[in-house]
């Protein structure tokens, strides 16, 4: 599998990880949306900020499948996404089968970069193929 | 009013019934030749005079099968125009009249001229409720359970108002406790929207020339995705 985050285990103890792994099909979509819209829900990111969050997986989920469904023709592959849970927001470290930044640097004017530049509060593109992004919380205090 | 001219009011169209319902509600109470409209012999002038918004005061008379047919045939403008509100909703137009029909019907039955009302302030609301009634059951394509359709207002709803008073958008602990759900059944609120129209599976699909049996479903799920994020 080339570029999955198995090697990226980030020896922080301190902080919390979820990591979900999905075959690259448009049928789980949905799985990611739900997921992370409970994930930083629960970390008292606002309604809006949720809403943001999983546009901006489900864009990079389906430019992953698209790309799948394109480039390799026997199996499709996975997706990761790996799901920092930070005191001040939520970070997201994604890697895939294809290679989804070649993708999205080659284009630097491309609306996929762009919807994710404005929907996330900072997007990195790692020569190793895979995507962090951190979403910061607007409210600090927890209610 | 004559019986020449009463036969006038009862071909106009709703809008003019509803005028009239309204000029006849303001002389409520008073003595008047228009409300107190002597019987010109048989059931039907019952109809008429309904038809025409009048109130009545006299004893409580059931409608006869003609009657109602007049009552209907009457304000099937009216169900057409009220249907008119709901063209944004995804079902056939037609179908909705119909529905819509069954509503003036169920009316013209449930009618009590004793009320003190007219017949139209009677009937649209009847009618709305109908079709409301039947977009609630009929308009999703995949059931949802209707506690999580109601939760799914309220958390809308909940967060137009958060929004107003906080000046933010609210998180969700905060839709949680202003709306009385539990966070957990505002979470299952996320993907109800998704089922109310689902695209057929069989639909053809020639955005890029795949048009082979394995990518048809996906290709359509991909597109499918569009109509889905609005919701």
């Amino acid at each position: 599998m080339p570029t999955l985050l198995g090697r990226f285990m980030t020896p922080d103890p301190t902080q919390d990880m979820i990591e979900l792994r999905l075959p690259l099909k448009l049928e789980y979509l949905n799985v990611i949306r739900a997921t992370v819209g409970v994930i930083a829900g629960t970390l008292d990111f606002t309604y809006d900020e949720v809403m943001q969050l999983r546009v901006a997986l489900s864009e990079i989920f389906e430019l992953a499948t698209h790309l799948a469904e394109h480039e390799s023709a026997d199996e499709p592959g996975d997706i990761s996404f790996r799901f920092e849970i930070r005191p001040d927001g939520l970070g997201v470290r994604v890697g895939a089968a294809v290679n989804v930044v070649r993708d999205l640097v080659a284009q630097d004017q491309d609306e996929g970069r762009a919807l994710l530049d404005s929907l996330m509060d900072s997007v990195e593109f790692d020569t190793d193929g895979t995507v962090h992004m951190v979403k910061y919380r607007s409210v600090r205090e927890s209610t | 009013m004559g019986q020449s001219e009463r036969a006038v009011v009862k071909t106009r169209l709703d809008v003019q019934f509803s005028a009239n319902a309204r000029r006849n509600g303001a002389t409520h109470g008073r003595p008047s030749a228009d409300v107190e409209r002597p019987s010109h012999g048989g059931a039907c002038n019952h109809a008429d005079s309904l038809a025409d918004g009048v109130i009545s005061t006299g004893p409580k008379v059931a409608f006869t099968a003609e009657d109602r047919d007049r009552l209907v045939a009457n304000h099937i403008p009216l169900v057409h125009r009220l249907c008119r509100r709901f063209r944004d909703c995804g079902e056939a137009q037609e179908d909705l009249v119909q529905v819509g029909c069954i509503g003036l019907i169920k009316a013209t039955k449930k009618f009590d001229p004793d009320r003190g009302v007219s017949f139209i302030t009677y009937a649209v609301p009847v009618i709305v409720g109908e079709v409301k009634n039947h977009l609630r059951d009929h308009g999703w394509a995949v059931k949802v359970p209707r506690k999580i359709q109601e939760h799914k207002l309220a958390v809308q709803r909940a967060v137009e108002s958060l929004g107003h008073i906080l000046g933010r958008s609210p998180t969700f602990s905060e839709i949680a406790e202003a709306t009385e759900i539990s966070e957990a059944e505002v979470y299952d609120t996320f993907e109800v929207g998704n089922y109310g129209r689902p695209l057929s599976l069989d639909a053809e699909y020639d955005g890029n020339g795949t048009k082979d049996s394995s990518t048809q479903c996906t290709a359509c799920l991909a597109a499918g995705r569009e109509a889905w994020s609005r919701c």
